[in-house]
């Protein structure tokens, strides 16, 4: 670990929502349930972790200790079980439990610090390759102690995530603001909170042209201060029909479409924690891995299809958005429409909602290589950007109340119209079967 | 996905190394270091072969890399899949044929 290493946490909602219920039903004896979840990590090259909770298994009212002395005590047989699970799968193991009486981010009590990290370090013998530790949920927030492969001390984490609609943030290391910033005065509709969680977050930007240039501008205006911004591509002239930011003297001297990116960040947010990656995503895709929420503005299904595979292997909401134009009839005029779709890991995908199929990626790759761009206007851009934004903003704070929604917004240009894409209507399930939450985390091969 | 044990078998017998993981409702199987025909440069790579529709052709056979001293063809792009990059070319082929002749034909794309 380094000074600038961080450890996050993710927590799929739908884990989530069974360990609330689980942890939160009165036992015979115990004042309080405990339990452990399984998970997997990655460490990235900067020494950060990625810690990715999968599973939640309770322990059996069996195998809780009669003790009044402690809100809960489980016997050797619930400890044997987790260990065993450890080596048998090759999973981290966390041991979990709730405090209902916390207001804000839990911290661990003395008992839960005099007892749970023997546990922790007894499953760390078990298992040196994975992280190991101890989480506490609140009310409004959760705590995690870790104990990362190759270190002996606890580390506490730098944010956990929930990951759901909306985001549930906990920053144990950060402090709420004491004061509010008149700059943000004007939206502090959005809560008390909100302007923390959004300078804390981290977001990704891929592709810094039509769209992505409308995401950079309005989420600096808003006060986001930490970005991962993707694109490997210069200006040229046509770019200025529709690029935010993008004057004639940019375009004159082919500037990168990051640089410019930058800039219109830094009018804002002179200080903003910018992670600048003058390359494709794909060839940086730990830079992708660390950001909490990514806005998508690319070009191709298969380029979707890639993208949402990442961001549901690490947990990360997408919000994706493209427009096009179509000829139509013989006198008609073209047909402009577009869409706004969040892919929310563990809910219907891009192809659940059948927005990628077979056959348009078929269609597509018989096109591969044809020259020439696809049509864009900045209205329609601006305003599915604008979209997204909205989205992205109600998943970090809330602020609507709208709780596990189902984003597919299809935009008709012709008529200047936003509505639920008709799609909508044949949606049987709120799950996906194509990215089940089980599968994420690094790739793992099985032998056949 | 389920495919015929037999087809399955037959493939371990040829690969004794693959290994199987799905993303995206799809399947593939892995095949490292996959023998390449003469000419191919490098001899062997890392392989990770779709049987089913993927990406829009109606199977799909990747590389860990672009290989060279065989026919040139139509590379179409780097791709990440699970969790790692691949290279792949554009190149249909029957679809009627046991898993095995799959890769085969795939690979004749590289046969001189």
């Amino acid at each position: 670990m380094n000074s600038k290493s961080e450890i996050i946490v993710r927590i799929p909602k739908e884990v989530y929502k069974i360990i609330q219920s689980d942890l939160c039903r009165p036992h015979d004896f115990a004042l309080e349930r405990v339990g452990f979840v399984s998970s997997s990590h990655k460490r990235l090259k900067d020494g950060s972790y990625i810690i990715l909770i999968k599973d939640y298994h309770p322990v059996a009212d069996k195998n809780y200790i009669e003790d009044p002395s402690v809100g809960a005590r489980i016997n050797s047989d619930a400890i044997r079980e987790a260990l065993q699970r450890t080596i048998s799968e090759d999973v981290g193991v966390f041991h979990i439990h709730h405090h209902c009486f916390s207001e804000t981010v839990p911290k661990f009590s003395y008992t839960d610090l005099s007892d749970n990290p023997e546990i922790v370090k007894s499953l760390s013998y078990a298992n040196k390759n994975q992280a190991h530790g101890m989480i506490v949920t609140g009310r409004n927030g959760i705590n995690v102690s870790i104990l990362i492969p190759g270190e002996k001390e606890f580390i506490s984490v730098t944010k956990i995530v929930v990951v759901g609609y909306p985001l549930q943030l906990s920053f144990p290391k950060v402090n709420f603001p004491d004061e509010n910033d008149e700059r943000y005065d004007r939206q502090s509709f959005l809560g008390e909170n909100s302007q923390f969680f959004m300078e804390n977050v981290r977001v990704g930007i891929v592709g810094l042209g039509g769209g992505g240039s409308h995401f950079v501008q309005q989420l600096a205006h808003l006060g986001f201060r930490k970005f991962v911004l993707f694109d490997p591509q210069r200006t040229d002239i046509t770019n200025i029909n529709r690029n935010v930011g993008t004057g004639i003297k940019n375009a004159e001297k082919e500037e990168y479409k990051i640089d410019i990116a930058v800039k219109v960040i830094r009018n804002v947010i002179p200080d903003a924690d910018i992670i600048e990656v003058q390359d494709t995503w794909q060839n940086k895709p730990e830079k992708l891995q660390t950001c909490d929420i990514v806005f998508g503005g690319v070009d191709l299904f298969i380029g979707r299809s890639q993208l949402e595979a990442e961001c549901r292997r690490y947990l990360i909401p997408l919000i994706d958005i493209g427009m096009d134009v179509h000829d139509q009839y013989e006198n008609e005029p073209p047909s402009m429409s577009g869409q706004v779709i969040l892919s929310m890991p563990g809910m219907p995908c891009f192809r659940c909602l059948g927005f990628i199929t077979d056959e348009n990626q078929k269609e597509e790759a018989a096109k591969y290589g044809d020259a020439g761009g696809k049509p864009q206007v900045v209205w329609a851009n601006g305003t599915l950007a604008s979209n997204a934004i909205g989205i992205g903003v109600d998943l970090i704070t809330g602020w609507t109340g709208k709780k596990d929604r189902l984003i597919y917004t299809a935009f008709d240009g012709n008529r200047g119209e936003l509505k639920d894409h008709i799609r909508h209507k044949f949606i049987r399930s709120n799950e996906c079967i194509h990215y089940p939450i089980k599968d994420c985390g690094p790739a793992k091969f099985s032998n056949l | 996905m389920d495919f015929p044990s037999d087809q399955v078998e037959e493939l371990k017998k040829l690969f004794d190394k693959v290994q199987i993981a799905e993303e995206g409702g799809s399947t593939f199987f892995f095949l490292p270091n996959l023998k390449l025909p003469v000419g191919c440069i490098p001899e062997t790579v890392d392989s990770l072969f779709c049987p089913t529709k993927h990406g829009g052709y109606t199977s799909k056979l990747y590389f860990s890399e672009q290989l060279k001293g065989c026919p040139s063809r139509n590379w179409n792009g780097k791709f990440r899949l699970l969790d790692r990059d691949w290279f792949a070319i554009s190149w249909n082929i029957n679809q009627n044929q046991r898993l095995a002749q799959m890769i085969s034909s795939h690979l004749d794309a590289f046969r001189s």
